[in-house]
């Protein structure tokens, strides 16, 4: 089986159940190899739990989970290796030095490249003598990213690592993830509560909100089928009839559409913009439970330019 | 997998290596003592040469100097549980309360490999503590089973396999109840009452049960039988005139004057008394060659516990935890 046919992640009606609460429900996507994709929803959106399903750490209560064609719970062996997961507030050991950390690496990892992790530390800055726990976030950050890149995963599995992290911290942080990407074509799922760091890093997007998938696609695919419509409020049924209505919004006799449609078919009285990644995500965040139907976009040729987009904030 | 396991435990290596040092100090120190005067009061000559007049008094000066070390020997008896609750306890727990279960469980090697690789390492060096510490206690308790044997509790309880699997029931226990609970205090907790809830009962209501005792009843007025040093006697007193197992209250309030009375009551008419209103004494022991035995069904008992305990934290954490 050739890597270029296998998605680094697919799941299928993936769903997990507590107790009789789903905190997520028939997600089905995925992710193509040598992506960095966003997965981006509110807090509590099941964001966490789709990342520890795909790295094993959760069994599904439905569906079924992927990685490279494996599966993470019954062939823990073929896909640990080939993942790197960062956790939620990015865990590790505080009593450790960076050195023990990186010797913790070296000793549970087959294929750990330690020079990597050193040369990526000394640029940091952060001194192999430190005790984790004196580490200041941005450089506990940084040590569980470079602790992930070095077990040289294909997937690299995010959770929430800009969090915690103030704005300085967070761009030397998506700065060394850029570098890791360009340097070892990892894909990676990276998955946050703000779009707007995102987009200068990432070119495709899942979005999760209300326990189920609302979107997933190529991000120039994305904003490229979508737009914005501006007119008179009488004249929404109309557009609706022939066009699928993403969010509605605006206030008095103009409404402001969002729709799925590359080109819209619509009347001189309505004027179409381009929407912006962001008008796009939030239109779906704010969509409701009911919407299940999840909408998988065409795949972009593979050789994409990073969107042109600019979002105004 | 080995380097990671000695960096977590190594403090906990420590406390229990420096704590079994101080023990081990004390143990020889005393049970040179011990040693000495068993031979010096001439005890040892009294058990080689049962009969002489001056035994009993000599026995009983040994016994009144060193019964309280004893008792104080005892309370080694938790020494497994203390194990568990300082090692057990946050083996799994504390990875889930900071978190690092998400960072250790994500490595290449897998959870099973992680859970199985420690639990042994863990178990095999509390072992060897166990190992030390019976080595030191058998030696220390050497005096004592001269005189009493070592089917007897305390003797019993540090000798044989049998701490082997204390030890493991408690360690057992500690790691799969702060795994259960993701706590490790409550998870201590928790393993401080569930051992005493099993060790107890079944050291004073199953062991001595483990085989029918013998059985022996003799008439009141006559002296006892004579019993070997090490059996273990674990019941006595009366049979009523139907041969039914009597509380000894009643047969003494039915012998003994009445409490307003001025005189002690003499030893051969109270006998006399129990005598004639059809009492008669029994006696229950296991015989001192019962040991082993009994030492294979306490250690199997508790090796079972610990595997199932195991085999319950291996279960849950690979499939329970996330």
């Amino acid at each position: 089986m050739s890597e270029y046919t296998t998605n680094a992640l697919e799941t299928a009606s993936l769903g997990r159940r507590y107790g009789k609460t789903w905190a997520l429900r028939d997600c089905s996507f995925a992710l193509p190899a040598g992506r960095v994709a966003a997965l981006v929803g509110p807090n509590g959106a099941g964001k966490t739990t789709l990342l520890h399903l795909a790295v094993g750490l959760l069994e599904p209560s439905a569906g079924s989970v992927e990685v490279f064609g494996r599966s993470p719970q019954r062939q823990p062996k073929e896909v640990l290796p080939r993942i790197g997961f960062v956790a939620q507030d990015h865990p590790l050991y505080r009593g450790f030095t960076v050195d023990e950390m990186l010797m913790f690496g070296r000793k549970l990892n087959r294929r750990w490249d330690d020079t990597a992790a050193r040369a990526r530390l000394s640029r940091l800055g952060i001194a192999l003598d430190r005790r984790v726990g004196k580490l200041s976030g941005g450089q506990q950050a940084q040590l569980a990213l470079g602790l992930a890149l070095a077990k040289r995963p294909e997937l690299l599995l995010l959770d929430e690592p800009l969090a915690s992290l103030d704005p300085l911290a967070r761009r030397e942080f998506l700065r060394a993830l850029m570098e890791a990407v360009k340097a070892d074509g990892v894909t990676v799922l990276l998955s946050s509560h703000i779009i707007g760091d995102l987009e200068r890093v990432c070119d495709y997007l899942v979005i999760l909100s209300a326990a189920h998938v609302q979107l997933a696609g190529d991000i120039n695919s994305i904003v490229g089928s979508h737009k914005l419509l501006i007119g008179p409020r009488g004249a929404v049924d109309a557009v609706a009839a022939t066009h699928t209505v993403v969010e509605e919004s605006g206030m008095g006799g103009q409404a402001t559409l969002l729709v799925r449609a590359s080109n819209p078919a619509v009347g001189p009285d309505w004027q179409i913009r381009e929407a912006t990644l962001e008008e796009i995500v939030l239109a779906y965040l704010g969509q409701p439970t009911a919407g299940g139907s999840s909408y998988q976009a065409e795949p972009a040729p593979a050789a994409a330019e990073p969107s042109g987009t600019e979002v105004t904030r | 997998m080995t380097w990671l396991i000695w960096r977590q435990h190594r403090i906990e290596a420590a406390v229990v290596g420096g704590a079994l040092a101080v023990l081990a100090v004390l143990l020889l120190v005393t049970g040179h003592n011990m040693a000495s005067d068993f031979q010096r009061l001439g005890v040892a000559d009294c058990i080689a040469h049962p009969g002489h007049q001056s035994c009993e008094s000599i026995v009983g000066t040994f016994r009144s100097q060193y019964e309280s070390l004893v008792y104080a020997v005892v309370w080694l008896n938790l020494i497994p549980v203390l194990v568990g609750i300082l090692i057990g306890a946050p083996l799994v727990a504390r990875e889930l309360e900071h978190g690092t279960h998400r960072l250790v469980w994500t490595q290449d090697v897998t959870r099973l490999r992680w859970l199985t690789v420690k639990l042994l390492l863990i178990l095999g060096g509390c072992l060897l503590v166990s190992a030390a510490l019976t080595a030191l206690l058998t030696w220390w308790y050497g005096p004592f089973d001269a005189l009493d044997g070592h089917l007897r509790p305390t003797g019993f309880d540090f000798q044989g396999t049998a701490p082997f699997a204390y030890m493991a029931f408690a360690l057992s226990l500690a790691i799969a109840a702060g795994a259960l609970l993701r706590k490790a205090i409550p998870g201590m907790v928790v393993t401080l009452a569930g051992f005493l809830a099993v060790r107890l009962p079944i050291e004073f209501y199953l062991r001595p049960r483990y085989q029918p005792p013998i059985t022996v009843t003799w008439d009141a007025i006559q002296s006892g039988p004579m019993l070997n040093a090490g059996d273990w006697v674990v019941q006595n007193g009366f049979l009523d005139h139907l041969g039914h197992r009597v509380n000894p209250d009643v047969a003494f309030t039915a012998c003994l004057p009445n409490s307003g009375s001025p005189a002690l009551p003499d030893k051969v008419s109270v006998l006399q008394c129990i005598h004639d209103k059809g009492f008669s004494n029994f006696l229950a022991y296991q015989p001192a060659d019962r040991f082993w035995t009994f030492q294979g069904i306490e250690t199997a008992i508790f090796v079972a516990l610990a595997l199932a305990l195991l085999g319950l934290t291996v279960w849950w954490v690979r499939r329970r935890i996330n």
